[in-house]
């Protein structure tokens, strides 16, 4: 079993103040999750990027999907809650968990939706630049 | 029917009242579950998307130090958490 150290960036500590207010018991379990991370680094799911040429920010970023223990499992979405972080320096040598974010599960309609399918349209565009160069 | 048609409507047959134009669709369970399948993929394919916009709007270098883990619940004065976990 690997074990690494957990970190935090000034931004997922802000995301954490905020879920505070919140919900102290839900900042609790996300400091659980990430005390687990320790013993467990390849526990989330990696993100979905299709591309093999990522920028070194893009890398090896996993996702954690986390709720209260105790939330009905019939609930809608099961886990509202996401820790975002990255295996350092890469996956499968990972000494380090950097934690990018602590968020609410993003939201894959409306605006999410429209955001995400511009994004893919810059990241097209960019690439077939960068194949044209 | 075990395997899914290439569409929800692929397999679906319609029901259309007498003499009338609008109509149902019964769609076999096997191709709602293939398209509830799908729609949960995507789903997860654009929330990932997002999340990398996040990842590109916080990380630039990719050597950022961070605050070690058992230091921030400190902070939140969550000590009790550390007594158990392995960031003890």
């Amino acid at each position: 079993m690997s074990a690494a150290s957990v970190e935090l960036s000034d931004e997922a500590k802000a995301d954490l103040a905020e879920l505070y207010r919140e919900d102290r018991e839900l900042v609790r379990e996300a400091f659980r999750q990430m005390q687990a991370l320790e013993q467990q680094p390849y526990a989330g799911e990696k993100l979905r990027e299709k591309s093999n040429r990522k920028p070194l920010a893009e890398a090896d970023c996993r996702k954690l999907k986390f709720h209260l223990p105790d939330r009905a499992s019939s609930a809608e979405p099961r886990y509202r809650y996401r820790i975002l972080y990255r295996l350092e320096p890469h996956e499968g040598a990972s000494d380090r968990v950097y934690v990018i974010a602590v968020c609410p599960k993003k939201d894959a309609y409306g605006p999410g939706a429209a955001r995400a399918a511009k994004r893919l349209r810059e990241l097209a565009a960019r690439r077939f630049t960068e194949r044209r160069l | 029917m075990k395997k899914p048609g290439k569409s929800l409507r692929s397999n679906a047959i319609e029901i259309h009242p007498r003499g009338e134009e609008r109509k149902a669709l019964l769609v076999p369970e096997v191709d709602i579950e293939e398209a509830e399948r799908q729609i949960a993929e995507l789903q997860e394919t654009i929330e990932d998307i997002e999340l990398m916009r996040l990842v590109e709007e916080r990380v630039v270098t990719g050597k950022e130090s961070g605050t070690p883990l058992a230091e921030v619940i400190r902070e939140f004065g969550e000590d009790d958490l550390l007594e158990d976990g392995p960031t003890a």
